[in-house]
């Protein structure tokens, strides 16, 4: 029998659909591929028993001519222990120093996101807290927004929309 | 102060002379040469630089050097004030109210009127007259066209207002809303890792298991043949036996018997048979 220190597997904890769920779209193909390798391990587990099966020892007793060989073969069998197979090339070593790595690199990118995230939640909050419309005058309105206020440095023609002035290129339209 | 007010209007109060220069070079520059305006980006600015802008600004506007309360910021009202009779405004009314209740007006436009004629400050001459057809011309404009007229202003104002301030701030506020939902579904990415992780693990595991119960299968199977050969081996022994036995019987008898023996046993079995006969023919 398996020494009990042994952990055994004989059932996927992996939870298929949250997987499935947060992979990005275009490694789909790859989680199938994993998924289809991973069934026949699954099912190879599960074609073969689980423990040492049962001989009917006493069946055999009483054909054989010889009762005591069934019984030094039932003895020997019952006594038998079977090493569980080591982990010679260090897969699940390699396993783990792989995860290791990549929770390096997936904090560092939740770090780097998480802060992209906040700037943007600040940028929002600030929005809010800008005055209404109503609550501009022409020159406060330049301060807060030079870009669409009013700028000496860029003239505009009458009406003073972006999209009227004549350096912007109208779609289907020969820019000379 | 800031770089973006220094480069915006203010640079014209921080150099002096320099906002003519630039008020006078720009319309030279996009109009008059053959046609070939050269175009110029708005500058953009960035979110931090914004945020660093308005909170500046902000604090010249609303801070607490500020007198807020006898120096309000000015606000524009969405709608006109009301009026009564069609343009005479109600704060005149409600000015009147308090002093002489609900006629007060009224009396107080009717008396002046009397009064300014009573001493020829109003003087009913050819030219008296263009005061109340103007104002029934007004009055008559307002009541037939006034709410297209309005509709038209205010949707122009409006009209401004989304292209100056509602639609950017709505662009921008969007553009960041989509950035944190990108962003988010990027966290909830990472967790790939996680469960790939335990899938390769459990790859590993399983195959071990696998080769494990292949072990089991293995050995079953091997004691099993071993003592199946047992059990065939002597079946086949006894059948072998057996055969062998009754063989040695037969062919032992055979050979007992004698070419004597032999004819008395064809001769006993012509008898049988002619008797055989004889009793057909008599049952016939």
């Amino acid at each position: 029998m398996a020494s009990k220190a042994v952990k055994r597997v004989s059932s996927s904890a992996v939870d298929w659909a949250r997987f499935a769920a947060v992979i990005p779209k275009v490694q789909i193909d790859t989680l199938r591929n994993i998924k289809t390798k991973h069934d026949t391990f699954l099912n190879k587990v599960h074609q073969l028993p689980e423990n040492l099966p049962k001989i009917d020892f006493s069946g055999y007793k009483s054909r054989l001519p010889d009762p005591s060989m069934a019984d030094r073969f039932q003895k020997a069998y019952e006594a038998l222990s079977i090493p569980y197979p080591v982990d010679k090339d260090h897969f699940l070593q390699k396993v783990e120093a792989e995860r290791e790595e990549q929770d390096k690199v997936v904090k560092q990118i939740v770090t780097f996101v998480q802060k992209e995230i906040d700037g943007n939640r600040t940028f929002i909050s600030k929005i809010d807290t800008l005055p209404k419309y109503q609550d501009y005058t022409r020159e406060s309105f330049v301060y807060y927004f030079p870009d669409t206020g009013f700028d000496p440095q860029r003239p505009t023609i009458w009406p003073h929309h972006e999209e009227d002035q004549p350096y912007v290129r109208k779609e289907g339209e020969d820019h000379h | 102060m800031l770089p973006a007010l220094k480069s915006g209007v203010l640079r014209s109060i921080l150099h002096g002379q320099g906002a003519f220069r630039a008020i006078a070079v720009a319309p030279i520059r996009a109009g008059s040469t053959g046609g070939s305006a050269e175009y110029i980006p708005p500058k953009t600015y960035t979110k931090e630089e914004r945020i660093e802008q308005w909170d500046y600004v902000n604090s010249v506007y609303f801070g607490p050097e500020r007198d807020l309360k006898n120096f309000p910021n000015p606000s524009q009202p969405d709608q006109a004030p009301p009026v009564r009779m069609g343009i005479v405004p109600a704060s005149w009314f409600e000015f009147f109210y308090p002093k002489t209740g609900v006629t007060g007006p009224y009396l107080f436009a009717g008396g002046l009127s009397l009064w300014m004629l009573s001493k020829e400050v109003m003087v009913i001459d050819h030219y008296f007259w263009e005061f109340p057809s103007f104002w029934g011309a007004v009055w008559f404009v307002n009541y037939k066209f006034g709410s297209q007229i309005k509709k038209y202003f205010s949707d122009q104002l409006q009209l401004k207002q989304d292209i100056i301030f509602t639609r950017p701030i709505n662009a921008m506020k969007g553009a960041a809303q989509e950035t944190i939902a990108k962003c988010e579904r990027l966290i909830e990415e990472t967790e790939v890792a996680k469960h790939l992780y335990l899938a390769k693990k459990e790859g590993v595991e399983l195959q071990l298991e696998a080769a494990y119960r292949q072990r089991l299968l293995t050995a079953f199977q091997e004691v099993k043949k071993r003592l199946d050969y047992a059990l065939e081996k002597e079946n086949v022994k006894r059948r072998y036996e057996q055969e062998h036995m009754v063989n040695w019987i037969v062919s032992s008898v055979t050979k007992s018997i004698t070419a004597q023996q032999e004819k008395e046993s064809i001769q006993s079995c012509i008898k049988t048979l002619k008797n055989l006969s004889a009793k057909q023919a008599a049952v016939l």
